[in-house]
């Protein structure tokens, strides 16, 4: 079930969420005119969520089980099991699942430009619609020259360099934490 | 009513079928064996006396209590596993604290209990490595350490040193069953190792396809087994047809190809068809002090072999579609193959049975 949101176009469920927002929840917390940020958290996770799922569910399967039953046998409770055993050993898995979250949103185009433009939007208010940091870099390169200070292709590539730096260093730390989640696995 | 009860226990996976009605009585302080080939049911009938398989009937009765329906947490057994189950992120200290810690015991006791099984397994000065910077030999240490230090009723063991290589397997057998000794806990030990069980334990039983064939001590066992499948299993032996000729009072004279040869006899009548069960050891081509103790086979040599402690041969009799094995003192002099030869063979090693398909069938299929 949690593969599903993959069937889904990101466009499909942009639309759907502003459709059944802006129906149910206008004014509220979720309306996508005035909090679009509250439905795009939503959204990325639904949208993102099932990679992380499947990568922590495989590293929850790969723990033998003979080292819950080890713990079970010695007195232990189902609950302090996955405390105490399962959780400290698949943690570095966990954590080294999640970290590449925000790099997919990041990478997330179709949901942001369509509930993230909803405020604002781009030509109305620049400074407040919510659009993917490459849809910006895209924008600001595209502007204008101007006469003395930073040209927006500078600060273009400014950004694209802090993306590819963050994304590198998250990658780089992911890997390190799921080769140490590997070794304790499979000892 | 013994200590541990396993009354009429069956247990299916699917349609396989486990375990077919296993009833077993294991006395308090007995080092309790279970032995059989792999698939026989022995590793599902220990997880299920730890509580890691619920029967689909039959009871597990501990103190005249039943357990059945009891998680293992709540039984006071403790498991060690084929493959240790050490956590791999808890040092060697943490490993052997952690059941101490659950039942709440004062910091004081728990470091002097982790103390004594580091004494008492000889792992003093590893208590902060971890299970990976551990010998195979250490790691087993360690996970009997873990078992002992909460001073189980039960120890349940899965092929402890099936990991291990052979001479320590060896070492570390001996100290298992002087640990065994020394603390008196009750311990049921499941292995496919004839020799491991028949060396450690007080009682053995014989499994096979998910039924117990035969419990009783290892000298029982051994040299007087009274089923087939035990004979079989136990030692170096040869399972060959033949067709009882006559009985005497213990004994029954076989035909055996073109030799009649005289077995002890497990409720065979004459005409019946025999299973003869010949254990390799103890043949000799001198002719012995007694001969009455003794019957003699007589073919040609097939195979010769000096294996350093003994000749293993393999003797073809005229007629006989299989060739007997018979280990010969390596102080005899080696047979040549294609020779002619004449063996005595020990009475107490020829064992005839009546002729059980099943089992026959399996013993010439793997020959």
């Amino acid at each position: 079930m949690a593969s599903l949101p993959l069937a889904m176009p990101g466009l499909v469920v942009a639309f759907s969420y502003f459709v059944f927002f802006s129906k149910y929840s206008l004014y509220g917390f979720f309306d996508p005119f005035l909090n679009p940020g509250h439905v795009l958290v939503l959204a990325y996770i639904i949208r993102k969520m099932l990679f992380t799922v499947r990568l922590v569910f495989t590293s929850v399967i790969q723990t033998p089980e003979e080292l819950e039953e080890a713990t079970r046998s010695l007195g232990a409770r189902r609950a302090r099991v996955i405390r105490r055993i399962v959780l400290p050993l698949v943690w570095y898995c966990v954590v080294a699942v999640l970290l590449p979250g925000p790099i997919y949103i990041l990478s997330e185009v179709s949901v942001s430009v369509t509930i993230g433009a909803l405020k604002g939007g781009p030509i109305a208010n620049p400074s407040t619609h919510a659009v993917p940091i490459t849809y910006a870099i895209a924008e600001i390169f595209t502007l204008p020259s101007v006469t003395g200070g930073t040209q927006p292709q500078a600060r273009a590539a400014a950004l694209a360099a802090l993306l590819m730096v963050t994304e590198v260093a998250v990658i780089a730390i992911a890997s390190r934490l799921a080769r140490r989640g590997q070794a304790l696995i499979t000892l | 009513m013994g200590f541990i009860q396993v009354e009429d226990v069956v247990k299916r996976f699917g349609k396989t079928v486990a375990l077919r009605g296993v009833s077993l009585s294991i006395e308090k302080g007995e080092l309790f064996a279970i032995l059989g080939p792999s698939g026989c049911g022995k590793t599902t009938l220990l997880r299920i006396i730890a509580g890691f398989e619920v029967p689909d009937s039959g009871r597990i009765v501990f103190e005249g209590r039943d357990v059945t329906e009891l998680p293992p947490d709540k039984r006071g057994t403790v498991m060690v596993f084929q493959n240790w189950a050490l956590w791999p992120h808890m040092t060697v200290y943490e490993n052997i604290a952690f059941g101490l810690r659950l039942r709440k015991l004062p910091r004081e006791e728990i470091d002097k209990r982790v103390k004594w099984a580091l004494d008492l397994l000889g792992l003093r000065g590893m208590e902060k490595r971890y299970p990976g910077q551990l010998s195979g030999g250490q790691q087993q240490r360690v996970a009997l350490a873990r078992a002992l230090v909460v001073q189980p009723r039960v120890l349940l063991l899965d092929e402890p040193l099936s990991n291990l290589d052979a001479k320590l397997r060896l070492r570390l057998r001996g100290e298992l069953r002087k640990l065994q000794r020394k603390l008196g806990i009750t311990m049921i030990y499941v292995t496919h190792d004839q020799e491991e069980a028949m060396s450690l334990a007080d009682r053995i039983a014989v499994m096979r396809n998910g039924i117990v064939e035969e419990v009783g001590s290892p000298e029982q066992l051994y040299s007087n087994p009274s089923k087939l499948f035990t004979a079989m299993f136990l030692g170096r032996t040869t399972l060959v047809l033949g067709k009882v000729v006559d009985t005497e009072d213990r004994t029954a004279v076989i035909q055996l190809g073109e030799i009649q040869v005289k077995a002890i006899n497990h409720g065979l009548g004459k005409g019946d068809t025999a299973a003869l069960v010949v254990k390799a050891e103890g043949a000799t081509t001198r002719q012995p002090h007694s001969p009455g103790d003794y019957t003699v086979l007589r073919g040609t040599v097939s195979v010769s072999m000096y294996i350093g402690s003994f000749i293993e041969v393999r003797l073809a009799i005229p007629g006989l579609e299989k060739d007997i094995l018979l280990d010969l003192p390596s102080d005899e002099k080696e047979p040549l193959i294609g020779s002619e030869l004449e063996v005595y063979v020990p009475l107490r090693n020829m064992h005839a049975y009546p002729a059980e398909e099943e089992i026959v069938k399996e013993a010439l299929e793997q020959a």
